[in-house]
């Protein structure tokens, strides 16, 4: 459990994941990316999908395992309007709504090295915040209903309690230009909670 | 009172035995989240959304009283019954069938249908196990071990379902990511 005391700390070194998150980012698809709020939370196991912002229609989402000193799992979830912008940003053009499961192998490709920047970026603006290290694994590029691939990311968390540590950030490219809007997140497991807990005791 | 009680009264996540129970005309569409357990008679509707999971459906034949657990885990393995009633397979299914008793089902009227249990992710997330397969062995276990014969199944594959049941009709219609409906 984090209380709310540790919870505001650990919002900071959330926050510099974020940043991190962003430049990179920014530098990747060469356009401006603000982040809208870091956010440091305890939620029921039941609830967070919904929290986190999955709902029950097509969504592309992209996951990877953490391992290393905070082992967990970390998502981004794009809507189909969020996901075309930032496929449009590399030169790539996504399928229509209705038929994203004929994603191509160029566009997934774009999505999946996307991924990989936001998360080990991410990862480790948090995790060197607290002299630590994280290793995402290679991520997966899931379409599907936004909720259904959620419970394979509960499970580890899911075994050990009712409620899990999540951190979520959005980030935002420039709205009037139609710039990706992701929302990133790192669900911790047991283990890591406890690690973190005691790196922002006071 | 912790961020999670306070989540958790925004959503009455043991038993949801409320106004689904009185005797409404209006039909409601009670979503069950993960670990959740819902009760409901005719004419409202429980629905979820699947993926490695179980969509436990078990209902009395005759009252068409109707309980839907959604499973996460395969088996608690001894750990007591926590704040998700559904979590585990075995736990989901003596939970059910006990409320589905304690509202006056009768024991050998009550049947089941099941779906989900989709293998999701292969490598990244790889969890060591398939644990979709795991779910649908540990229900379809504690199911046998209570007597309650399974009257439909839709399981397995790699996508996730949409499902809704119906507890006037006793029907579930299925549908996978990216094909048609199924009705079971």
């Amino acid at each position: 459990m984090l209380d709310l005391k540790l919870a505001g700390n650990f919002a900071a070194v959330a926050r510099g994941g974020a940043e991190n998150a962003a430049t990179m980012l920014a530098r990747w698809l060469r356009q401006p990316i603000a982040v809208e709020a870091a956010v440091v939370e305890m939620i029921g196991i039941d609830l967070i999908p919904e929290e986190v912002g999955a709902d029950d229609e097509a969504t592309i989402m992209l996951a990877a395992r953490v391992k290393g000193a905070l082992p967990g799992h970390t998502v981004a979830h794009l809507a189909h309007r969020d996901a075309a912008a930032l496929v449009a940003c590399l030169g790539g053009v996504l399928p229509e709504e209705g038929s994203l499961g004929t994603l191509g192998e160029l566009e997934r490709s774009m999505l999946q090295e996307t991924a990989n920047i936001l998360f080990s970026s991410f990862m480790n603006g948090m995790a060197s915040a607290l002299g630590l290290f994280a290793i995402p694994y290679a991520p997966a590029v899931r379409v599907d209903f936004g909720t259904a691939a959620w419970a394979t990311i509960l499970l580890q968390a899911a075994e050990a309690a009712d409620d899990a540590l999540v951190v979520t950030a959005r980030l935002t490219g420039p709205a009037g230009a139609g710039g990706p809007r992701i929302r990133l997140i790192f669900l911790a497991d047991a283990e890591a909670l406890t690690l973190i807990s005691g790196k922002v005791a006071p | 009172m912790t961020a999670t009680e306070t989540i958790r009264k925004r959503t009455d996540t043991f038993l949801k035995i409320d106004a689904a129970l009185a005797v409404a005309r209006e039909v409601k569409e009670i979503k069950v989240l993960i670990g959740q357990v819902h009760i409901a008679r005719p004419p409202h509707r429980l629905q979820t959304v699947l993926g490695s999971c179980i969509g436990l459906v078990i209902f009395d034949l005759e009252t068409r009283l109707t309980g839907m657990a959604h499973v996460l885990l395969p088996s608690s393995q001894g750990k007591p019954r926590g704040a998700l009633p559904g979590k585990y397979g075995d736990h989901a299914v003596t939970c059910l069938v006990e409320s589905l008793i304690a509202h006056g089902a009768g024991r050998n009227r009550l049947r089941a249908k099941m779906a989900g249990g989709a293998r999701m992710f292969d490598h990244a997330i790889d969890y060591s196990r398939d644990i979709g397969a795991s779910n649908i062995a540990a229900v379809e276990e504690a199911l046998h071990a209570a007597g309650i014969p399974i009257v439909a199944r839709h399981m397995g594959g790699t996508v996730g379902r949409r499902i809704d049941f119906d507890a006037s009709s006793l029907r579930m219609v299925v549908e996978d990511f990216g094909n048609q409906a199924a009705v079971i």
